[in-house]
């Protein structure tokens, strides 16, 4: 994103470029191999402005959680630099991250095991403020202003894990992000293993915390039709590659990218009006391990030639800030 | 219409450390030869339930059943074990969520394919293979003869899946028992085993009970739909009316709380609340507490399924035929 | 009013109650430890001699008035001898489980969440132990540092420590990759209070059930070293020394071999039983139910 380094930093909250995550894949052959390694993210260039909720959208193994945590530098990176409110944690230690936890915060997809069994809820809340120094009184505050938020009784933090709702424990996971009050949330696919109707009890819930702590947010998640409905911006993955990124209406409107093509295409649709023309991939995702050279994609597009096979597209702007990696990219109207 | 399986009445009690769960409180299901029907509902309303109770497959110690199975005009709840395993298999089939545990890992996909006509059919070794071959090709794994040999780590969760189709339709059941097949995979995937089903469907000419959440996937593929909440089904009808008119209300609830598939229009339409859990059996509609038009009428009589349409549908709402009902 | 027709009367509560934890079985068992316990604890108080008097008239005394038990070959009462025996044994075992818990869950926590060279170097370490019979170890101890019963103590306790370890480093490993896990690394916890404040409450059920076998172990390998005379010294009342010396005059007093030998016993049996009962009150998922007839039947309910 070449755009993120002319705005002022205040605006960015946090950015990554040439971002790279490569896991090292033991070697099952006994005679000595070039090591070889799972390509989870391989070059990466992202930028989230405050108040912003991006998008990132892909099927497994595209690298989005990935993403996620390397934003959050939960895990370290192979290669890239990643720019948090100004400056480069990059290579910050552990120990010199851990003021910086305050700021950025995670919501997980399985509500279910976000908490530790052993404690009351109202117990991990309040160890979240005790290991941040913040005094009792305050962080009691702080959750019961949460729980009115998050439209839960303050007997909630009597119960253990066990006894709750998978719906009930997202909200508990949300008010949990939002106790240190962070400049940035990375959601991994929060409603992903909820009911339809919780699901939509949680998105509703997200856009009224969104407005009310103008909340800077990565949401992470493999529908397209819930990155739709709350993102301001969404970028599709691929194997580890970024491989379009707009605007949510214009995306939506304008879907540039063969796969981003074949992705909307293969959603089930309810109203018959809303069905696209089926565009079938044939078959499987390729692993991460050995990448093809050229496009990613070339194995399974319909719209693949030569070119396709022998050069890696790059990203590039097809107008008003539409990004496709593609030789052919023009746009599909929906 | 010919309606090849009956489920009239079914009732599971299952007995659990937290107290009695009835997880099934009459359940009327018909499911006509040759169509697809799908069952939907939401976690915990008992559509693995029942379709575990057509196979018996639920622990026999730990829950009772009562009601009746019609399969084919045979109750299959008063079968003998031994009759029950004939029919597993053979007549009736199942598939299941997650093919990664499925599938056993220490046999290689062809042989688990092969074992079907071993045991079934009696089939010598040659033979057996050779239609497991057959099988592997029309479930679109190619090369069948190389694949034959992997096993089922060595395949993505989209091929596994289509090994598990294969298995099931091995000895050509009349009835395929579908429990979430295509939750667990990505979506350019699910596409692919979607049409897949639909293309064994007509071709091998066998009926489908689909179990889905999604409601896209049984707009896509089924022909008829039945909505399950806390254990019963509240409406039944072919799959455009029920999804355009729905009449029962958690059925339209549940129609309007899907994001929207045409464009941002802020808060989803939700339900406060969320459903009941199935200890206590009461003589009232289980969703009233949670229902806009819930009365007096709704608190003290379970309402039965009713006709509401033409060609059969059927939804369970004191208002139906009142007016108050209607359109999403 | 709406018409109820079943009641729901949960037969088993998922909160922790009285009732769950003292079944019959386990009641029994309790009881028969905090007899064993409490006796060997008041031993000054109820046994009719010292452990060590000797009275050479009375050598290998039938069961009297006098002796209830008997007396050995010195002359030493049975029963005594019994009591205070208890206390050297069970303080024994307890000292023994004592140090591999000291020693072994700090190394397995550490081990399996903080993994890579530390955790295979104490694996390596513990394989090196493991790969020592107890009694070799013991020998070694014994060749090193002479007899005594507080060098057989740490050598048991040593062999200990690696299986302790073991458990608690899978156990470790299996809940580091679980979410909640990841959700307290990314609020900045430290990895101490990650290891002792959220890991070791989800794995000390098991690990509880592990450490009360071990203090059975305990009594059965501190009994044996005794019998080989490498760890009590006469005339020190030990309940495998005494097992020791009684098989000699099996003819004379049986009693001599068998007091000894039944407690020893009684206290592993006891202590299996418990831990197996302790077990499934901390696991609740883990819990036995009974068949639907019985269920049905203690619960009554109003409408089939």
């Amino acid at each position: 994103m070449r755009e993120a380094a002319d705005r002022t930093p205040n605006d960015v909250i946090v950015s990554a470029s040439g971002l790279v995550k490569h896991y090292p894949v033991a070697s099952k052959s006994v005679l000595p191999t070039p090591p070889k390694h799972l390509h989870a993210l391989d070059g990466v260039d992202i930028s989230i402005r405050k108040g912003e909720i991006f998008g990132v959208v892909g099927e497994s193994g595209c690298g989005k959680s990935t993403l996620g945590r390397c934003l959050l530098h939960l895990t370290d990176i192979t290669a890239g630099s990643i720019i948090f409110r100004g400056q480069d944690i990059t290579h910050k230690s552990r120990h010199e991250l851990k003021p910086l936890r305050k700021d950025m915060q995670m919501i997980f997809q399985n509500p279910f095991s976000s908490f530790n069994p052993k404690l009351k809820i109202g117990a991990s809340l309040r160890e979240v403020g005790h290991v941040h120094g913040i005094s009792k009184q305050a962080t009691q505050e702080r959750i019961a202003e949460l729980l009115d938020d998050i439209s839960l009784p303050e007997d909630m933090l009597s119960r253990s894990p066990g006894e709750l709702s998978g719906g009930q424990l997202q909200r508990l996971a949300i008010a949990r992000a939002l106790l240190l009050n962070p400049s940035f949330i990375v959601a991994d696919e929060p409603v992903s293993a909820l009911d339809v109707s919780v699901q939509a009890q949680i998105l509703n819930l997200l856009m009224d915390i969104r407005s009310k702590f103008s909340l800077t947010m990565l949401f992470i998640s493999h529908e397209m039709t819930v990155v739709r409905h709350l993102c301001d911006t969404v970028a599709v993955m691929y194997l580890g590659v970024v491989v379009e990124q707009a605007k949510t209406d214009e995306l939506f409107a304008h879907l540039a990218h063969p796969y981003t093509q074949a992705l909307m295409s293969a959603i089930p649709r309810v109203d018959p009006q809303a069905r696209l023309e089926r565009i079938v991939l044939q078959g499987d995702i390729p692993n991460a391990i050995d990448i093809p050279t050229g496009c990613r994609f070339a194995t399974r597009c319909v719209k693949c030639e030569p070119v396709c096979t022998s050069r890696a597209p790059a990203l590039r702007d097809i107008g008003g800030g539409h990004l496709v990696a593609c030789h052919f990219a023009k746009g599909m109207n929906v | 219409m010919d309606n090849l399986l009956e489920i009239k009445n079914l009732t599971v009690k299952l007995m659990t450390a937290r107290g009695l769960v009835h997880a099934l409180s009459g359940v009327n299901l018909s499911l006509r030869r040759g169509e697809i029907h799908g069952l939907v509902g939401e976690s915990g309303c008992g559509k693995s339930m029942t379709s575990k109770s057509v196979l018996r497959l639920h622990n026999a110690r730990r829950s009772k059943m009562t009601g009746e199975i019609l399969f084919d005009g045979r109750d299959l709840l008063t079968l003998s074990d031994r009759e029950m395993e004939a029919l597993r298999g053979v007549r009736i089939s199942m598939i299941f969520q997650d093919p990664m545990t499925s599938l056993n890992p220490l046999m290689t996909i062809g042989s688990q394919i092969a074992e079907m006509y071993r045991h079934h059919c009696r089939d010598n070794k040659q033979t057996a293979r050779q239609k497991a071959i057959a099988m592997l090709e029309k479930v679109g794994i190619q090369p069948a003869e190389k694949r034959y040999d992997q096993y089922p780590f060595e395949l993505s969760g989209g091929m596994q899946q289509r090994v598990m189709i294969a298995i099931a339709l091995a000895c050509s059941p009349d009835l395929l028992i579908a429990d979430e097949p295509t939750t667990a995979l990505d979506v350019t995937i699910q596409a692919q085993i979607l049409e897949l089903l639909k293309e064994l469907q007509s071709s091998m000419k066998m009926s489908i009970l689909l179990i889905t959440h999604n409601f896209g996937v049984v707009a896509e593929i089924c022909d008829r739909v039945s909505v399950m909440y806390a254990g019963s089904i509240v409406e039944t009808g072919d799959t455009n009316t029920v999804l355009q008119n729905p009449q029962n209300p958690y059925s339209q609830s549940l129609i309007r709380s899907i994001p929207s598939e045409t464009g941002r229009i802020g808060h989803l339409l939700t339900v406060p609340g969320s459903p009941p859990e199935l200890f206590d059996v009461m003589d009232a509609c289980s969703f009233a507490p949670r229902c806009d038009l819930a009365a007096a009428a709704c608190l003290s009589n379970a309402p039965t399924l009713r006709s509401c349409g033409t060609n059969g549908h059927i939804a369970a709402c004191h208002y139906i035929g009142q007016g108050k009902g209607g359109a999403v | 009013m709406i018409k109820l027709l079943s009641q729901h009367r949960p037969m088993l509560r998922l909160k922790k109650q009285q009732g769950q934890l003292f079944t019959i079985p386990n009641t029994i068992a309790f009881v028969v430890l905090l007899i064993i316990v409490f006796a060997c604890a008041l031993a000054p108080l109820i046994a009719p001699y010292s452990p060590t008097a000797q009275d050479l008239s009375s050598s290998l005394a039938q069961p009297s008035a006098d002796h209830l038990l008997g007396a050995d070959k010195m002359g030493r009462d049975l029963l005594s001898r019994l009591i205070y025996g208890g206390r050297t044994t069970l303080l024994g075992s307890l000292g023994v489980v004592t140090f591999s818990i000291v020693v072994g869950i700090p190394l397995g926590l550490t081990s399996g969440y903080i993994g890579g060279k530390l955790d295979s170097l104490i694996m390596r370490v513990c394989d090196i132990v493991l790969s020592f019979p107890a009694l070799l170890l013991a020998f070694i101890f014994v060749a090193g540092f002479g007899r005594g019963f507080s060098n057989a103590i740490l050598a048991l306790g040593i062999v200990y420590v690696p299986m302790l370890t073991r458990l608690t480093r899978s156990l470790a490993m299996v809940e580091k990759n679980k979410t909640y896990v990841e959700a307290v690394q990314s609020m900045g916890y430290s990895n101490v209070r990650i290891m002792y404040h959220h890991i070791l409450p989800n794995c000390i059920s098991t690990i509880l059930v592990q450490i009360m076998l071990d203090i059975a172990y305990a009594i059965l390998d501190l009994a044996s070293l005794s019998f080989l005379g490498l760890g009590v010294q006469p005339p020190t009342a030990d309940w495998g020394a005494m097992l020791d010396e009684g098989r000699n005059f099996l003819l004379q007093n049986p009693l001599l071999a068998l007091a000894p030998g039944v407690a020893i016993i009684l206290t592993v049996v006891a202590l299996n039983i418990f831990s197996d009962g302790l077990h499934q009150y901390l696991e609740p998922a883990q819990r036995k139910l009974p068949s639907f007839e019985n269920y049905e039947k203690k619960v009554g309910l109003i409408n089939g």
